[in-house]
């Protein structure tokens, strides 16, 4: 566990700092695991190991099982999200304008596939259904930036800039 | 009841039966790879499935409950295609390492691709590809074998109730393990082992080590704890090579604890003593067993002879068998003349004989698989988790299958807090006050059973009278339990169809166990639950024959078959069976014989199986007392802290080198069986003493075991239709058991008390003095990986937890500035010690645990013999 993780060891259990307290009120209550995760994933943009902990003493589910249930659904992350979310569209017409081809050149210079983040945390690769600017296809938004009408040469050109803006 | 037909076989079974339990009821097994009975079904494999007559499509036989009428077919040529298709389905990814597997022979895959006959796969994938988990303890994970049965999930939850493992990711990628795939770092139960139908998850001591069919297994009686459960001893060459529970045996029903499975270890220990030893000039040297025997006798006798037999005293231990236990009785009283004998510190057998006052019997009233269907359970001073786990396993199938409620009483926030739905966390020693807070409650709300009580017992005026002085304010200020909590927990009770209450005994006060057992039984007599299945109060013994120990008259005023020693009928009917005479004088209990020995009275002490030192309080004092002994003689496996201050040390065999039997926690006799050896010189106990006598100059009984059960059986009425034949089964017997034609007790007190009624026999809680100086509650206790000093000789066990340690609340922890692991000195007028601390919930604020076990850095150092509770000072280092 990094040390820059949001949380506190008291004896063997582990507490989180910030968590919304709450939470609380759903004590005792397995079936808001999924909710909780949610709203851990929404504060910490992936679920910590401590929030683990933490949501394990709320509802009473033990952490080996909801490991289970993170690791079940897509939806959740047990990493932070790099500092520069990838999304790269898949919809019908990105598809048709070769998309699985951008998603290789992406995979290439950045050594990382779909739901993945970069070892320097820079970058997290996501793939999206369609992000409604299909004129552009095919199309990726980095954070709140779109770049479309992608080719090989324009990815790595836009990565780089990435790269080096830091 | 409902009848059908299975392959033209007609049952009849009861409503709810599983097709699978109805066919093997009719004979004819269905394959499984996801089903136990120890489970509930899951359907996850498919191979068990099964056809009804007249309609369409297979269903799982483990999944179906049986209906009126339904006509079976178990073996069609749909059916065997259909699962053969399913082990093809299991074997693309399976590596088919089979000749390197330790399950080879007894996996349940390779048996049915055998008796199927797969031999191609149309089916084609990759084959799974996981790094095998080499770190764990005791556990080797290799989960590339797994066939994701889901069984290990299962039992760790439903059985165990530890939950450590879980099914991980999805679809290809799924498979079994913890959280963030690390290393395990549970209850080391080995449960899911033991139902994984593959190699997956393997007995990491077992590895590589023999074939199943290669080894023998015995069937024998664990030799820790108290609950008796059934091990099967697998041993090769004069070796354990394995230990394991099975599913149809003995009370524990295949589950064990990490001591029983994995803490057989000290057997085979380098440091066994495996020849008899005299001291000279300081030091020891090996004798022979003439030359051992015949010193000890020389010596006995003089001391005899000079000062009489009541120089003499005798302390033993309730690890040895029944059989055992009443011979050395029988040498100490008859032979050597003296009723200084005491068992187990003298103070951890109160709790029963408290019963015996109350109800009649000095044991627990029910059988402990009721346990499972009471469905109100207090967990009464009881750390079951650490004491007695296979009985917490009991509580949890209550809790999870029966939605039981648990009821802690504890002054720690023990981990069986994971279930409760009350705990009720009370000041150190004010239990009595607590249950005496309940029954008032349960008085003032009228929910008392008016006619059990009026038709039962006696003496309910008395308790009336003194429960007065137990309002819910009074209880609240005495107990530090909110009322609300505790008149909830005893509505509960009161009203529960089933409601148990469980006492672990063993390093606690004799005061408080007695009137804890007291209050425990004026509670289950005022609210009908005893006599009936499901209810009771359970007494759970420390050793695994702490129940014999008792039963056998190890104590300094009863007979075997608690025959009252002061009666001088009941002494001549043994003096008459003997043919010896007994002393007519109650002796001294251990720790009155270790102030006599301080003083100089005892010249002669025999100990066998005891590690006085460290197992008894205040350890620097039974040191003086000890050392002032002129004749010391110890028996035992090892050289213990108590052994090596003998003058003569004689070589004892441990259980699984002996027959007899033990009792436990259920009055349930069960037969202990040898699988081995002794190794080099070292015999059983029961050789020795048999020995010893005859060169006393007294023939104390025929050699075998099953004799010496025939002698008992003449001699103690509860046991007089415990015979061997007769023991050979699954289960044992409970006594009482009067007759060759007696089926046992698996519950007390049905039609009557044996006093008529039942006495209620008013406790009042009494504050201990008020020691001031010393800030710490200290408590002590077991571990769940430790039991006194045998298991410290199991490396493996010593490598889960090898040094003592205190326990600490956080919310202290924060106040001093403790760390975890960091170094504190504890001392309390007896003595001090130096341990690290371990941080955690499970303490209660302003109460030190220390685990017992730990010679030189126990809790023993710490407590006093008074016995009341100990207070300590602690300093960082
Ligand atoms: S050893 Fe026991 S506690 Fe640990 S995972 Fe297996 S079943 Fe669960
Ligand atoms: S490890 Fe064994 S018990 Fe657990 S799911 Fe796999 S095959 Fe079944
Ligand atoms: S120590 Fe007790 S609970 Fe554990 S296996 Fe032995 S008898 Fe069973
Ligand atoms: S045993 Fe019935 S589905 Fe596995």
């Amino acid at each position: 566990m990094k040390a820059s993780e949001p949380w506190e060891r008291a004896g063997d259990k582990i507490r989180l700092q910030g968590f919304n307290l709450e939470l609380w009120k759903y004590e005792g209550e397995p079936g808001s695991l999924i909710p909780l995760l949610q709203a851990a994933q929404r504060d910490y943009s992936y679920i910590p190991e401590a929030a683990i902990h933490y949501i394990s003493d709320i509802v009473g589910i033990p952490p080996a099982q909801i490991y289970g249930v993170i690791t079940f659904y897509t939806q959740f992350r047990l990493k932070p999200l790099g500092k520069y979310l990838l999304r790269i569209c898949n919809g019908t017409a990105c598809h048709v304008n070769g998309s699985k081809l951008m998603g290789q050149v992406i995979e290439d210079e950045l050594g990382i596939g779909v739901g993945q983040t970069t070892e320097d945390g820079f970058f997290t690769v996501q793939s999206v259904a369609c992000l409604g600017c299909c004129s552009l296809s095919p199309v990726m938004v980095i954070n709140e930036d779109t770049h479309g009408r992608l080719d090989p040469r324009k990815i790595r050109k836009i990565l780089k800039s990435y790269q080096s803006a830091g | 009841m409902v009848t059908l037909t299975i392959d033209g076989i007609q049952v009849t079974v009861p409503p709810g039966t599983m097709i699978l339990e109805a066919a093997a009821k009719a004979g004819i097994k269905i394959p499984t790879l996801c089903n136990s009975k120890r489970l509930i079904p899951f359907g996850a494999c498919r191979v068990c499935v099964v056809q009804q007559k007249g309609r369409r499509g297979l269903m799982p036989a483990c999944f179906n409950p049986v209906r009126n009428g339904m006509e079976i077919l178990t073996n069609t040529p749909d059916i065997i295609k259909a699962r053969k298709i399913q082990l093809q389905l299991i074997l693309i990814s399976h590596p088919l390492d089979c000749p390197v597997c330790d399950a080879g022979g007894q996996c349940e895959l390779q048996n049915l691709v055998y008796e199927y006959g797969v031999s191609e796969n149309s089916f084609k994938g990759e084959k799974a590809n996981l790094a095998t988990d080499h770190v764990s303890p005791f556990i080797e994970r290799n989960l590339n074998r797994c066939i994701l049965c889901g069984m290990c999930v299962r039992i760790c939850d439903e059985v165990v109730g530890a939950n450590e493992i879980s099914f991980l990711n999805r679809g290809f990628k799924m498979k079994i393990g913890t959280d963030f795939d690390r290393p395990m770092n549970c209850e080391f139960c080995g449960q899911c082992v033991s139902v994984c139908p593959v190699g997956a998850l393997n007995d990491r001591m077992f590895l590589h080590k023999a074939r199943p069919w290669d080894m023998k297994e015995t069937q024998t009686i664990c030799g820790y704890c108290g609950v008796g459960c059934t091990l099967t001893v697998g041993t090769k060459n004069g070796r354990i090579l394995r230990v394991r529970g099975d599913e149809s045996r003995g009370v524990n029903q295949g589950t064990l604890c990490v001591k029983g499975r994995f803490g057989w270890e000290y057997v085979h220990s380098p440091e066994r003593l495996t020849s008899p030893l005299i001291k000279k000039d300081g030091s020891f040297v090996k004798a022979t067993w003439e030359e051992a025997i015949g010193l000890v006798v020389k010596r006995l006798k003089e001391i005899k002879s000079e000062k009489g037999g009541s120089a003499i005293a005798g302390l033993c231990s309730p690890r040895l068998t029944n059989e055992e236990l009443y011979s050395y009785q029988k040498l100490m009283r008859g032979v050597l003349g003296t009723n200084h004998i005491d068992h187990a510190g003298g103070y951890s057998y109160a709790a029963p004989l408290a019963l015996r006052e109350s109800l009649g019997y000095a044991a627990s009233t029910n059988s402990i698989n009721e346990i499972r269907k009471a469905d109100v359970i207090i967990a009464l001073r009881s750390d079951l988790s650490e004491t007695h786990p296979v009985i917490k396993s009991e509580g949890v199938l209550a809790v999870k299958r029966r939605k039981a409620k648990l009821i802690v009483v504890n002054s720690r926030n023990i981990y069986l807090n994971k279930f409760s739905a009350f705990n009720l966390l009370v000041k150190p020693g004010s239990e009595v006050a607590l249950i005496n807070g309940m029954m008032q409650a349960i008085l003032q709300e009228g929910l008392a059973k008016e006619e059990f009580v009026s038709s039962r017992t006696e003496g309910i005026e008395a308790l009336k009278q003194s429960l007065k002085n137990y309002s819910p304010e009074k209880v609240e200020a005495l107990t530090g339990v909110s009322r609300a909590s505790f008149v909830e927990a005893a509505r509960l009770f009161a009203k529960a169809v089933g409601g148990v209450i469980l006492i672990s005994t063993g390093q606690a006060s004799e005061k408080k166990d007695r009137d804890l057992a007291l209050a425990a039984s004026n509670l289950t007599l005022l609210t009908g639950q005893i006599g009936k299945e499901n209810a009771g109060i359970f007494i759970l013994g420390e050793k695994n024959n702490s129940q014999g120990a008792l039963d056998m008259g190890l104590t300094p005023g009863w007979l075997p078959g608690y025959a009252n020693l002061g009666n001088p009928s009941e002494r001549e009917r043994f003096e008459k069976s003997w043919k010896l005479s007994i002393p007519e004088q109650e002796g001294m209990g251990a720790l009155s014989i270790l102030q006599a020995a301080e003083e100089g009275k005892i010249a002669g002490l025999y100990i066998a199986g005891e590690n006085p030192l460290v197992a008894y309080p205040d350890s620097s004092r039974t040191k003086k007392a000890l050392a002032a002994v002129d004749f010391l003689v110890v028996q035992d496996c090892f050289l213990s802290e108590t052994a090596s201050l003998a003058q003569v040390v004689l070589p004892a065999a441990s259980f699984v080198e002996k027959d007899g039997t033990f009792t436990n926690a259920d009055r349930r006799v069960q037969q202990v069986r040898p699988g081995l050896y002794p190794p080099g010189q070292a015999r059983p106990d029961l050789w020795i003493f048999q020995q010893l006598s005859k060169s006393l100059g007294y023939k104390l009984n025929d050699p075998s075991a099953k004799a010496v059960m025939d002698e008992i059986k003449n001699l103690v009425p509860l046991y007089g239709g415990i015979d061997y034949a007769r023991l050979d089964n699954p289960l044992g017997l409970q006594w009482p058991c009067s007759s060759a034609d007696h089926p046992g007790t698996p519950f007390l007190y049905e039609k009557d008390f044996p006093a008529g009624k039942g006495k209620f026999i008013p406790v009042e809680f009494e504050e201990g003095p008020a020691e001031t100086e010393s800030p710490w509650f200290l408590i002590t206790g077991p571990t769940m990986v430790h039991s006194g000093s045998l298991s410290l000789m199991s490396p493996g066990l010593t490598r889960l937890q090898g040094e003592s340690y205190v326990q600490v609340h956080p919310e202290d922890a924060r106040k001093l500035g403790l760390e975890d692991n960091q170094k504190v000195i504890l001392r309390s007028k007896q003595g001090q010690i130096t341990v690290k601390t371990l941080v955690s919930w499970n303490a209660a604020p302003g109460l030190l645990f220390v685990p017992c076990h730990f010679g030189q850095v126990g809790g023993n150092c710490l407590t006093g013999r008074d016995l009341t509770i100990t207070k300590v000072q602690l300093e960082k280092v």
